[in-house]
């Protein structure tokens, strides 16, 4: 609310020009030039990210007087005039920032602080208009004319088709598609292929692909060097598939990631999305709980605002966003809806059959708990009872004669004295006298360690039962809230239970040899699990035999786990107090749960049912902010590049499109044609723009060389899935199969984007050809050219493997070759260097060749 | 399926800087000066300014090393050993007792003096190379996020490590071997994460070998198991006038070049990089020295491909966290055991073969330990010591840092860092001017800011700077 009246004050004092001109001109070169010492470093006790914090100013007094340029200790030191003082350190400022820092002052040194959070300052958060333009090439020949910049000609129909296949389905056409496209002279011919593909169920496999990269869809957290996997992760990746496939609109898709649990009506077919929220990252007990709990909020506030709505939000985390109208306060508006909600599974089985494996299932690891209990207490006991023998064991590893004793027990002694080490003192007058040949020695400091030994154990004893004690009466409820994580984890209860509890301990030399005698599988006297057997006789026999049975029995009846979704449902809600500086320990105001202020209308919305994620979710899909950011989304995909480069940051530092017009264009039809991806695919691809050929001219190029007005179409090499995906395409081998779960890269020969993807172990030859980081929200792939890469086309074993495939599958015949690979007809010249290359090869020739053909950039690049 | 953009593989210039320029007409970037760097993300780059350092050899003794039982000696501890903390103990992440002395002595060492655990007496030997930095301290003590901070800058994963920047900021020398090497035998705690790109491009990765395995045919991705030397070249010939025909058609197209060219440094890499990853080849004196541990073996790998000029090489000590002695401080003097020797061999090594001049030497961990014993349920002996981020010690010998000397101080009894203290920023800011690159200048732009090493801190430690 303060924060509300502070604007409504403000905003009949400070017109939207100045605080235009605070957010381009100052803001930047305090944030650029003395942010560093001067936040909460307070280098010289002075602070310059707040009016107030300036006028209050540091050791040398307040930093500005506002209205008085000459007498401000900030203007002074960034002039430089006086050796005293110098700003910043080792470096001046340039002359236009000198002057709006000046010109700032003068007028008054207003900080827009809350009025900061006003659209009025974001370029891309405005209402749609209807464009002027009537088509994409309309908006695209405006920006043209005004550069003096001249499309290209069309593309060839043979490198149209081409582009058109790997654009919609991530694959290369057939030769018999191509020779069907080529026949067809009507004038729909383009617009039926473009059906035909935008039709085909590798559509919402290509398409999902680039959803996942920016939903940093990854199936496995982890903690330690232990590696999480999610069983049921696929099932997002699948369910975002077929939301491409069967079109669903955009708003819907956004609503299900969000909120689906809470949409209203049959939302079974929405479920599914929760996985965005639900597969993670959990940071499990990787650090103190509220820390790692701040960390998850912050990664869901960030791939919702980036990945949605182009707003760096979680720069806001800290401090005020240092360029955006996104204040603190905001981050914790949204953060507290994250501090609402909590991991849930959402079986896709019915009722009873959820009970009935959860029942089952406890049963073994009942079964399973009973039995470790009987064998440890079984192997405890016995323990005991060869400490009591321990001298008369001695006495023998030296006669070296263990008669009557146990085999397995003197070979245990014998192992460990043979020790040239002991690293306890309890041993050491044994030893020397095992070295003589005395046994009435011997045997005395045999008895005497044997003595020793009980000491201990009855010490030890009588320590763990305090201990137990201790901690019974100590064990506190954790204070902080236990989230559910998967796999059961609660978020305070299971991170380092009991370290908090002090409690007693033998002596380090004591326990040293204790823990040879007694702890763990190898030590000397204590036999594990199923060596005890030859232990048990009569009843006790009997007991394990039957315990075993059983549990091998229930254990082959149990069925494999009912399906789930990983999602997250809501539990209390709570609005969140700041974090002083991001520090989760230091708290300041509640701040209520709300949307951003920035992309409100008036009161930013309250975001009170429940967590308020259903609410969230429809205010971001709402906003036009969400569709021009989606609508240039699905344009980079099929460019290679955004009209906006920066596609997840329309705000202040986000780059403005080049042709303003064609984003409006592409937003305004996104959202009249009802949010349909695939219409806007449709249309766009359809234009002369996108079929325009992709070759560079020297005039064009003088003028716009990075094709930022889309006056040609962009050469591209394929994606790290593409060119796996072309490879076993073209050898024959690709298994289309739609759908199912993740395999790792090796196993499978399905398309790429069902090769499992690791959060803990990166795919490595994915990683090799720039797929993402799954641990953040990814913008837009790099593409990199690397000498790694060709290593894999000369000696992977999995290029190996299909060249050979390929190989068989043209046989001698190159044109053949060149058809599959190219699609295209080989040149006589080819032809010639292909029988060159067969003649002096030998008999591996083929596959030899096939390989040179899959390595060459005309597979690997498309025009 | 964008081209890397211009601005993206100019460290220099910012790409915010870049699209400005361009935004307000100054022009294009010289083409010349950028087509090679995007022809090659690893084209040796200009420095910012003229570097102490030409590459980094890093040694990480993860799970985190006891300062008061290694090079930060407190007689207090003797003195005070078994009572309370005076002022209670500082929070850590379990219940801790009362102070605990050493159980290891120190002694001076070399003409400065400067006191060493017994349990490293080969480090003391070579004390006069290392800068002994006692004043360290890093966020929060556990050790994912402490691990994330020393190498990535941050505590949460995301983040490109220090290695991916290096790579990014400067080049690589070697262009047949990858800039940015990983060692451990298997895996560390957090594991891959740790040497990711993040957002920088993926090329900038580490490379992760697990130095357990010695034959370099096995040890490296992708090497020579295609066609023998002779096919292979007549499949190059044949790929080349392939592409040269394409390139034909779509005259001065960059990244066609580029990748014409990257085939055939891929072909040469065939020779040098198993060579180069190959041990075996040394001197059995040389490998007995640096002592027969995966460690040393560890070290003197790097030692070879620091030579060859490998930027960045990373060794962990060990899987998962082998110095994280909770329960025993006495775990550190086996782990020492094989520290102690192949630290002293690398640094000898290196400089007889004058290269500890240009080499910076890292001998690092992610947190210390606390002076008073963890007496924690958790714990079920009482003679460890629990994680300590308020006070550490880390060591850097070589490429422009004084040796001899030491460099802050924790309190007297060795719990917090009150003397010149030197965050994990402090240090890698230091490490990043030593390799001639100003930290708050080695930037990326992505979504939306300008990111860094150090995010938005660390200050150049200039008193250990030689």
């Amino acid at each position: 609310m303060r924060l509300l009246i502070l604007f409504a004050l403000f905003g009949s004092v400070y017109g939207t020009t100045d605080a235009d001109r605070f957010e381009q001109k100052v803001r930047p070169v305090l944030a650029k030039r003395c942010y560093a010492c001067h936040t909460a470093t307070k280098t010289a006790g002075l602070r310059v990210d707040s009016r107030e914090a300036l006028l209050a100013g540091g050791k040398s007094g307040p930093a500005i007087v506002p209205g008085d340029v000459d007498r401000s200790l900030l203007i002074q030191a960034v002039r430089q005039e006086s050796a005293s003082l110098k700003m910043p350190p080792g470096a001046k400022l340039d002359p236009a920032e000198i002057e709006a820092l000046e010109n700032w002052v003068r007028q008054g040194a207003q900080w827009p602080e809350a009025l900061s959070a006003r659209a009025g300052n974001l370029w891309s958060a405005g209402p749609l208009s209807k464009p002027v333009s009537k088509s994409i090439d309309e908006a695209v020949h405006h920006g043209l004319v005004g550069k003096n910049l001249i499309a290209n000609q069309a593309a060839s129909k043979r490198t149209l088709l081409r582009r058109l296949t790997f654009d919609l389905i991530g694959l290369p056409p057939t030769p018999e598609e191509l020779d069907t496209f080529l026949l067809d002279t009507s004038p729909k011919a383009t617009e039926k292929v473009v059906d035909r593909l935008i039709a085909s169920p590798h559509f919402g496999e290509r398409w999902a692909r680039h959803w996942l990269d920016v939903a940093r869809f990854g199936e496995d957290d982890f903690t330690g060097t232990a590696v999480k996997p999610y069983p049921n992760a696929w099932r997002y990746r699948d369910w975002v598939v077929n939301a491409f496939n069967s079109d669903m609109p955009y708003d819907k898709f956004i609503h299900a990631q969000i909120a689906a649990d809470q949409m209203p009506g049959d939302n079974s077919s929405y479920i599914g999305g929760l996985g965005m929220l639900g597969l993670g990252p959990w940071y499990f007990g990787i650090s103190q709980p509220a820390q790692a709990r701040a960390d998850e909020r912050n990664d869901r506030i960030d791939v919702i605002t980036r990945g949605m709505l182009g707003l760096t939000v979680a720069c806001a985390r800290c401090h005020d966003h240092k360029y955006d109208p996104i204040p603190t306060k905001d981050y914790y508006a949204l953060g507290g809806v994250f501090a609402s909600v909590q991991y849930k599974e959402y079986p896709l089985a019915s009722v009873e059959e959820v009970a009935r494996y959860t029942a089952a299932n406890k049963e073994i690891q009942d079964l399973e708990a009973r039995m470790k209990k009987f064998l440890d207490q079984q192997a405890d006991q016995l323990a005991e009872t060869l400490s009591s023998r321990v001298a008369e064991y001695l006495v023998a590893a030296w006669k070296k004669n263990p008669a009557g004793l146990d085999a397995e027990i003197v070979d245990r002694w014998a192992g460990y004295l043979k020790k040239t080490e002991d690293n306890h003192p309890y041993m050491k007058a044994w030893r020397a006298a095992a070295a003589g040949t005395d046994e009435a020695e011997v045997r005395k400091q045999s008895e005497l360690v044997e003595t020793n030994i009980a000491q201990i154990i009855a010490d030890k004893k009588k320590l763990d039962e305090e201990n137990t004690e201790i901690v019974a009466k100590n064990k506190k409820p954790k204070p902080g809230r236990d989230y559910v994580l998967p796999f059961g984890y609660r978020s305070e209860s299971d991170f380092n239970p009991g370290a908090e509890i002090p409690t007693k301990s033998l002596e380090r030399d004591r326990y040293v040899w204790y823990n040879w005698l007694f702890t763990g599988d190898k030590a000397i006297l204590r036999l594990p699990g199923e060596k005890m057997d030859r232990f048990l006789t009569g009843e006790w026999k009997r007991h394990v035999d039957t315990l075993r049975a059983q549990l091998k029995e229930k254990k082959e009846k149990l069925p494999s786990q009912y399906a789930f979704y990983h999602g997250v449902e809501d539990i209390a809600p709570m609005d969140m107090q700041v974090n002083v500086r991001g520090n989760p320990d230091e708290l300041g105001e509640v701040i209520p749960r709300h949307f951003l202020t920035s992309l409100s209308k008036g009161e930013p919305v309250r975001l009170q049912q429940g967590s308020g994620r259903l609410q969230l979710a429809m205010q971001v899909a709402s906003h036009p902010m969400a569709r021009r950011v989606m609508a240039n989304r699905v344009w980079l995909h099929l460019f290679g590049s955004g009209v906006v480069r920066t596609p997840s940051n329309f705000g202040v530092m986000g780059e403005r499109p080049a042709n303003a017009e064609l984003l409006e264009y592409l937003a305004w039809q996104f959202d009249q044609k009802g949010l349909s991806v695939k219409k806007l695919v449709r249309e766009i691809v359809l234009s002369a723009t996108y079929q325009s050929a992709s070759n560079g001219n020297v005039a064009n190029d003088g003028i716009d060389p990075d094709n930022r007005y889309f006056w040609r179409a962009n050469r591209r090499r394929l994606d790290a899935e593409a060119i796996r995906d072309t490879i076993l395409s073209t050898a024959g081998t690709l298994d289309p199969k739609v759908g199912g779960e993740s395999k790792p890269m090796n196993e499978s020969s399905r398309r790429t984007i069902y090769v499992r993807v690791g959060r803990f172990q990166q795919e490595e030859t994915l990683a090799l050809f720039d797929f993402p980081s799954a641990s953040v929200s990814n913008e837009s792939r790099v593409v990199t050219n690397v000498p790694l890469q060709k290593l894999f086309f000369l000696n992977s074993a999995f290029v190996l493997d299909q060249s050979k495939a390929f190989a068989k599958r043209f046989g001698p015949d190159v044109r053949k070759a060149y058809q599959l690979a190219y699609g295209r007809d080989a040149t006589e010249n080819e032809i010639d260097l292909a029988g060159r290359f067969f003649a002096s090869a030998g008999e591996k020739a083929p596959e030899q060749f096939a390989q040179v053909l899959l390595s060459s950039n005309e597979f690997a690049f498309i025009d | 399926m964008t081209k890397l953009h211009r601005a993206d593989i100019l460290p220099h210039l910012s790409r915010r800087e870049a699209l400005t320029k361009m935004a307000s007409g100054l022009g294009m970037l010289g083409m010349a000066a950028t087509s090679d760097a995007a022809r090659d993300p690893f084209a040796p780059k200009p420095t910012h300014f003229k570097p102490k350092a030409k590459r980094v050899i890093y040694l990480v003794l993860n799970g985190g090393l006891s300062q008061v039982d290694s090079f930060d000696p407190k007689p207090m501890l003797d003195r005070h050993h078994g009572q309370p903390v005076p002022g209670g103990a500082p929070q850590t992440e379990s219940s801790v007792g009362n102070l605990m002395r050493s159980p290891f002595s120190f002694q001076k060492y070399g003409q400065s003096g400067i006191e060493v655990s017994d349990i490293f007496p080969k480090i003391g030997g070579v004390i006069d190379d290392f800068c002994v930095i006692r004043s360290m301290h890093t966020n929060v003590p556990n050790h994912e996020p402490s691990l994330f901070m020393i190498n990535c800058g941050v505590i949460q994963p995301g983040r490109p490590s220090m290695g991916s920047w290096l790579t990014y900021g400067l080049g690589t020398e070697n262009r047949n071997l990858p800039g940015f090497v990983v060692l451990c035998p298997g895996t560390p705690v957090v594991g891959p994460p740790l040497w990711e790109s993040a957002f920088l491009p993926a090329v900038y990765q580490g490379t992760f070998l697990k130095n357990s395995e010695t034959d370099p045919k096995k040890l490296i991705q992708f090497i020579g198991a295609g066609a023998a030397p002779e096919a292979q070249r007549r499949q190059l010939d044949l790929l080349a006038k392939l592409n040269q025909e394409h390139l034909a058609k779509r005259a001065g197209d960059a990244q066609l070049e580029a990748s014409l060219e990257a085939m055939e440094t891929a072909f040469r890499m065939q020779t040098e990089a198993p060579e180069a990853f190959d041990i075996r080849k040394e001197d059995p004196k040389t490998i007995a020295k640096y002592g027969d541990s995966d460690f040393g073996r560890g070290c003197l790998m790097a030692r070879r491909l620091a030579e060859r000029g490998v930027r960045m090489v990373q060794i962990y000590y060990g899987n998962s966290q082998p110095w994280d002695s909770h329960e025993d401080i006495m775990a550190h003097k086996s782990n020492a055991q094989k520290t102690d020797p192949a630290v002293a061999a690398l640094i000898t090594d290196l400089k007889e073969r004058g290269m500890l001049d240009d080499t910076l030497v890292v001998l690092g961990t992610e947190f210390g330990r606390t002076p008073a014993v963890q007496n924690s349920s958790t714990v079920k002996l009482h003679n460890g010591r629990d994680h300590n981020s308020l006070g550490f010690t880390v060591l850097l010998a070589g490429g422009g840092v004084k040796g001899g000397m030491t460099y802050g101080a924790t309190d007297d009894i060795g719990y917090k860092a009150v003397e010149k203290p030197v965050h994990v920023h402090d240090l890698n800011a230091t490490i990043l001017h030593l390799m001639g690159l100003d930290h708050t200048k080695l930037t990326y732009f992505y979504s939306g800011r300008d990111f860094r090493l150090t995010d938005v801190h660390g200050n150049v430690i200039r008193d250990i700077l030689a």
